[in-house]
Order: structure tokens, then sequence, then C-alpha cells
């Protein structure tokens, strides 16, 4: 039998908890629509690694070459060794290649992973998993089955990926990590979204 | 890349030092995992249930949301912390047409990018197609953006 949702104390609990975790252990602000870019980029940004790499593998040679370049640009007065702010000679820093991002890419694309092990998990915990074709005769009455349906669902998604790309954020990013700081953006944002997300679906309601 | 932005793209969670990659790797995935499991107990993956949150018909998933936005926002408040590695998130130009866009997406679909996923968890498999717009959106959009778009979404600061 399916159990009850949860009641809003409890949700609230377990999603401002997860976020929370999130923030002390990584030291950033949860945001999923940055884990498909991450994902989507990953192809890109090994490609990336790999010339970083090997120029990073002899930081005395990316440095001088730098330099010659400097002074080739803008000639000899601005000749001044390049130096870290920490004072630390880059030629004795440890001979990691520099990075484009201390996270690999494997790490938020793990996290999309486990939003699918944790739906099946709580899904089946809850007695709720079930194969579905369609979102039920809600969708249904709206945009029928089959294939008009799948087309709503995949234009739908365009704008979605599409959407939260421009804004920079999701209902994660910006609707609870944004707001709980109240930054401008993200207060922004999440009125947009889910007042554009009101708007539809009370027009939809409406006239289908 | 300045030293500065370096310490500040590594910077040291408040509980832990430098994780290493395992370590990343499983902090990632358990906050995953949490907020899947949230997301399918609270009804999120339900169509009908963002329908009648959209509606206002049922305001139950809106307090959550909001009860969420409160206690994360008291936490914060409480640990106070201005490291360089928490992001601003100022309103550039595109945060209103784009959030409007993703709400509309979100609305068709009952979707947003954690919830498509989920769904997928809970054996819903129409969605893949949600997914497919989701992932093709997300491509189009790194293809356009340096052509068509110049402002700085923030992204920059990464997951």
């Amino acid at each position: 039998m399916t159990r009850a949702y949860w009641p809003c104390w409890a949700g609230a609990l377990a999603l401002s908890g997860t976020a929370l975790t999130y923030f002390l252990t990584l030291g950033r602000t949860m945001g999923v629509s940055s884990y498909y870019r991450r994902l989507v980029d990953a192809r890109r940004e090994l490609h990336e690694q790999r010339e970083l790499g090997a120029l990073g593998a002899d930081a005395d040679a990316l440095v001088a070459a730098l330099h010659a370049a400097t002074l080739e640009e803008m000639g000899q007065s601005s000749s001044q060794p390049a130096v870290s702010s920490d004072s630390t000679p880059v030629s004795e820093a440890p001979g990691k290649p520099l990075r484009a991002n201390a996270v690999p890419w494997t790490a938020p694309a793990l996290f999309l992973l486990m939003l699918v092990v944790g739906g099946a998990v709580a899904a089946m915990l809850r007695g709720g998993f079930r194969v579905q074709l369609t979102p039920g005769p809600l969708f249904e009455h709206f945009f029928s089955t089959g294939a008009a349906g799948l087309v709503v669902l995949l234009a739908g998604g365009l704008c979605v990926g599409f959407g939260t790309q421009m804004a920079g954020g999701c209902t994660s990013g910006h609707g609870l990590s944004g707001t709980a700081r109240f930054q401008p953006g993200s207060l922004a944002a999440t009125a947009s979204f889910f007042g554009a997300g009101a708007g539809v679906s009370l027009l939809l309601a409406r006239f289908l | 890349m300045s030293s500065e932005a370096l310490a500040a793209s590594s910077a040291r969670p408040l509980l832990r030092r430098e994780p290493s990659s395992a370590g990343i790797h499983l902090r990632y995935g358990l906050t995953g995992l949490m907020l899947g499991a949230a997301l399918t107990f609270i009804g999120f993956g339900s169509f009908d249930e963002v329908h009648r949150m959209f509606t206002f018909a049922d305001l139950r998933l809106f307090f959550t949301f909001l009860g969420a936005v409160t206690l994360l926002g008291l936490a914060f408040f409480g640990i106070r912390s201005n490291s360089p590695a928490l992001p601003r998130r100022p309103l550039h130009r595109g945060i209103i047409p784009g959030s409007t866009l993703f709400g509309i997406g979100w609305a068709l679909t009952g979707a947003c990018p954690a919830i498509a996923l989920v769904q997928l968890g809970e054996g819903k498999l129409y969605a893949l197609a949600t997914l497919t717009g989701i992932l093709v959106g997300t491509w189009s959009y790194g293809r356009m953006q340096g052509k068509l778009f110049r402002w700085n979404t923030g992204s920059c600061e990464g997951p």
C-alpha cells in the first residue's frame, strides 16, 4: 500500500537538512543545474585538462613562456617576474597541473546518478515504485497519450534545461540556497519560475 | 587563475580538512541520495502534486518549500559564513527570462532538473523524454552563450 506523502515540517527538515549537509561538507551551495552543465561539458573539460596538464607539468616553462609573450607584447618596461600573491615562487609550487576546477566532473555526475537511486529507494520504501509510461490521467487530459505527450515532455524539458542555464540556477541553487541567503538574483529567479509555473498551470486548468 | 581564485575554488569546508577525491565523491553521492529520497517522500515526483501546488489547490508542497528556505536561512544566518566560496548571485539579465522559461517547462513536465532524475528512479520512464529535453537544452545554451548572450550567469563558480 502506498504511504502518504510527508507533511510540510518533515519535508522542510529533509530539504534544508540536505542543503545544509552539502554546504557543511563541501563548502559550497547545492545547485543541480550546474551538475548538468558539468556533465554536458565533461568531454571538453577532459580535453582542456589534458592540455593544461601538458603545460603544467613544467611550471617553469609555462612561466618563462608567459614572460616572453608579455615582453613581446608590452615591451621591456613590463619586465617583472611572475610571482603568486602569497609570495611562493611559481617554480616552487607543488608539481600539480593547473586545474580548471577543483572538483572533478565525476562528482556532480555521481550526485545526478544518486538522485535516481534516492528516488528508487524512497519509492520502494513508501510502496510507490511503479513503472509508468505517462504522467497520469491529469497530464493525459491536458496533452493526450502517446506521441503528443512525449513531445510536450521533450519541449518542456528543453525549456527547463535552457532556462535554468540562462538563469544560472534552478530550484536548489536559486530557490533553496539562494533565497535562504537573500541573494537578489535568486529572489528574482524564484519569483519568476514559481510565477511562470503557476501561470501556465492555471492556464492549463482553465482552458484544457 | 590567480591564487585567490584557486584558493576560493577549493575553499575548506567548515567541518573537514580538504577532502580527498574519494571524500568529495562520497559527499556528492550521499547528498544526491538524500535529495532524491526527500523529493520522493515529499511528493515532488508526482505531476499531479506539482500541478496542485502551482494552481494553489493544495499548498502542502509550497509550504514545505517555504519551510525549507526558512530553516536553511536560519542555519546560514547562524553560521554567518563570509567564506569567499559562497557566490553572490546578482540579478543579471538572464535570470528573469531564464527562470520564466524554466517555470513554463516545470509546469508542462512536472519536473525541475533534479525531479526529472528522481522520477526516473521512481519508475516513471516517461521522464526519459523530459531528461532528453533538459540535456539538449543545457547543451544548446552552452553553444549559444558565447555568441548570443554575454552575461555571467555565475555558474563559473561551479558546483
